[in-house]
């Protein structure tokens, strides 16, 4: 496995949210955006920063 | 002449209750061995009044060593199993010296599990068996009154019921802690070759549990968004905001919609609804929720408003703290309270406001305690002046005590309706019509007035702005150590005396850091292993079930060798598990072990003459600590900076405003932390405003 427990709950969590992000903003959100939009937020968890960053890299 | 031999818990405690006891003259204060006695005489006989220093009998393992696991364990002198503890021995001696000339016992400690087994203790072993044939003095306060009282009429035997629950929590704790804290230690040990003190125990696993979780929730929060709406409304040349009827709007589109038909617009009121309802008074303190409200306005933590509380008891002025009661018999004399606590100016005109209203009826809680009523006043003036923080606690007692007699508020809540095209907003206000017991409770009790202006349905408004604001769903908040006391609570584990005390040792072990309470990663590494390896040593449901049985010995419906062999039948397999897995569980702590050494010894500042990282050494000759650079063997470089040689330190994530070198702080025992620059120099201690201008630095992954 790639992920431990942790980094998998984060992954878990970008996943279900990416739907509602979508439909809050008017349904045009790429996945980079949205990624963008969570990377500035003060709310994000450390976790999903840490994974964003993880797969960002990776592309 | 008979000799009466009474053991109290405190040696204030022993003072008290001497002098409550000796009739014209004061009680004689005698030394044996340098350990203090006091003596009262009567025409028939000697009183001589002795005092413990907390608990002088602990449990431990029969045989002494490190292996695990131990099941087999005795009582033995605290001073012969716990470091530290050294005056204790001549402690017991000089009790036991005295209990030879004695004829007559009597256990005055506090009466609550802790209290009765150390007396129980003490009278079995340090004074031959005396447990059987000694009397129990009941008080809840250490006034002249209730003493005399307690001592005329004593239980004619101690407490047993309360003795044996005690014993069995001592116990079966020992049993959990000290199996699962050698298993992590010793496997932890093993493995890196390092000793590093990790612990765990039956209420502690499950409240990090708590914590860590908190910190999983938070470190994968992923917030969403939402949008709130609010026009502001011009009210006879007031501007007042008024929100949206729905409090959050989930799509940016909805939002927008709204703004683009309210512009422009002028509304009207369409509605007005108003509402009044009583606020009850609070209910008098047990320890909980004096120690939430003593967090609350003063920053106060719950170990730290506990020991101001027991100062105070010990001074006469309050009644014994550790109680879960919220109820206030009226057998305390609430007139007699009153009339004294009206000789403070303080309180002058409550007491003579509450007098003077015809009944006095404390609105009680729900919470009951057999040993103790709830937390008041005992009408005693204070002899000394009280200073700072027990000034604040006991204003802070003595309000809550006069707010619990004060009559409901009654609060006024009002409601418009705005119409602004089709589209409603909600104009708020509210006001305390019946200040009741808030006047009482002041300045505890605050509530903000916010009334709204004179209104009337059909009423033309000016809207002057409507404003869409894009928000985000916020993490759940991290736990303070009054909020976490009070999960410990709701979740029944662990007891009134001992939740502080877990809280601060989640502290010392590092599983924790700062006020809001952050787990650190040790503290995953460590609830990761329980959870895989023993998930019920962590989990609440057993430790609530225990503890039910151990009240249940209180009750005399249990007994206490049952509840300890349940247990040890409960953890022999756990630990045995444990054990075959050694190797694993080793490997995973040293790495985790590793990388906080590594991380709580390396600078993020780099070294200013070669770049490489900075880190703290200790001298291998004078075992001084300094900072050194790591490009020593590689560069020969000689940068290195002087460190304090006393007390914990740690690295800050933050740089100093003046040289931008990393900051460092120390906490000793007994003194506020300071923050210094190795660099430059410049420190801070508590208030200064030296470092207000730092940068943070990052998290580290």
């Amino acid at each position: 496995l790639e992920f431990c427990s942790l980094h998998l709950a984060a992954i878990r969590n970008l996943e279900e949210r990416y739907e509602g992000w979508r439909l809050a903003l008017g349904g045009d959100l790429s996945r980079n955006e949205y990624f963008e939009h969570l990377r500035n937020s003060a709310e994000t968890g450390d976790a999903v920063k840490r994974v964003i960053d993880h797969l960002r890299s990776r592309k | 002449m008979q000799t009466t031999l009474i053991v109290t818990e405190k040696p204030d405690a022993a003072l008290h209750l001497a002098e409550a006891l000796s009739r014209s003259e004061a009680p004689r204060r005698i030394n044996v061995d340098g350990v203090p006695f006091f003596e009262v005489r009567t025409d028939a006989q000697r009183i001589v009044v002795c005092s413990a220093l907390g608990h002088l009998y602990a449990v431990a393992a029969r045989d002494p060593g490190r292996r695990y696991p131990v099941w087999d364990f005795v009582w033995k002198p605290k001073h012969l199993v716990q470091r530290g503890q050294g005056g204790q021995e001549r402690w017991i001696q000089a009790i036991a010296k005295v209990s030879r000339e004695a004829d007559r016992f009597i256990d005055a400690c506090d009466f609550d599990v802790e209290g009765s087994l150390i007396g129980y203790t003490i009278l079995k072993y340090a004074c031959q068996g005396a447990d059987r044939k000694a009397q129990r003095m009941k008080f809840s306060t250490l006034t002249e009154t209730e003493l005399k009282d307690a001592y005329a009429k004593p239980l004619p035997q101690l407490d047993f019921p309360l003795v044996f629950a005690g014993m069995c929590r001592h116990e079966v704790d020992w049993l959990f802690g000290i199996n699962l804290s050698r298993t992590l230690t010793q496997s932890a040990y093993r493995l890196s070759g390092r000793y590093s003190t990790l612990s765990t125990g039956r209420v502690q696993g499950p409240t990090l549990r708590f914590l860590v979780e908190r910190e999983r929730e938070i470190e994968t929060f992923v917030p969403t968004p939402y949008w709130v709406l609010t026009v502001k409304v011009d009210v006879n040349g007031r501007v007042l905001p008024a929100e949206y009827e729905a409090e959050r709007l989930a799509r940016k589109q909805e939002a927008q919609e709204v703004v683009q038909a309210c512009a422009g617009k002028p509304g009207f009121i369409e509605n007005l609804e108003s509402s009044t309802y009583e606020l009850v008074p609070p209910t008098p303190f047990d320890l909980s929720s004096l120690q939430n409200e003593a967090y609350r306005h003063f920053g106060l933590s719950p170990r730290i408003s506990l020991g101001l509380a027991e100062r105070l008891y010990l001074d006469q002025l309050i009644s014994y703290p550790r109680t879960s009661s919220q109820k206030l018999p009226a057998s305390i004399g609430y007139e007699r309270i009153m009339k004294s606590l009206g000789q403070v100016e303080n309180y002058r005109s409550e007491t003579a406001g509450l007098l003077s209203s015809g009944s006095l009826i404390p609105n009680e809680g729900k919470k009951d305690d057999p040993a103790h009523p709830a937390i008041y006043p005992t009408g005693t003036i204070p002899r000394r002046q009280l200073q700072g923080r027990e000034q604040k606690l006991f204003d802070l007692v003595v309000r809550r005590f006069l707010a619990s007699f004060g009559a409901a508020a009654v609060k006024r809540s009002d409601k418009a309706t705005v119409k602004v095209g089709k589209y409603h907003f909600l104009l708020r206000g509210s006001r305390l019509i019946e200040k009741g017991w808030t006047t009482l409770y002041k300045p505890y009790a605050k509530f903000e007035d916010a009334a709204l202006p004179p209104l009337r349905v059909g009423q033309p408004l000016a809207v002057h702005e409507i404003k869409s604001e894009q928000k985000f769903t916020q993490p759940p908040p991290r736990y303070n150590p009054s909020s976490l006391l009070r999960k410990m609570e709701e979740s029944e584990i662990g007891t009134k005396a001992t939740r502080a005390d877990i809280i601060e040792t989640l502290y010392r072990r590092r599983y924790v850091t700062g006020q809001r309470m952050s787990a650190t990663p040790l503290a995953f590494g460590i609830i990761e292993i329980l959870t895989r390896y023993c998930p019920k040593v962590v989990d609440v449901t057993f430790t609530r079930e225990l503890e039910a049985k151990m009240e249940q010995i209180e009750l005399e419906s249990e007994t206490r060798a049952r509840v300890v062999l349940e247990a040890v039948d409960y953890l022999k397999p756990i630990i045995e598990d444990l054990k075959s897995r050694e190797r694993e569980i080793g490997e995973e702590l040293a790495t985790i072990i590793a990388e906080i050494r590594e991380e709580s010894t390396t600078l993020f500042v780099p070294c200013p003459q070669c770049g490489s990282k900075l880190k703290i050494l200790k001298n291998p000759r004078t075992r001084k600590r300094f900072i050194g650079c790591s490009g020593k063997w590689r560069s020969d470089c000689k940068f290195s900076l002087p460190l304090p040689q006393l007390g914990t330190l740690s690295l800050l994530r933050k740089l100093c405003p003046k040289c931008g070198f990393q900051l460092i702080q120390v906490r000793s025992r007994g003194r506020h932390p300071l923050v210094s620059c190795c660099r430059c120099y410049v420190t801070k201690v508590r208030g200064a405003s030296a470092f207000r201008q730092t940068t943070v630095l990052p998290k580290p992954k």
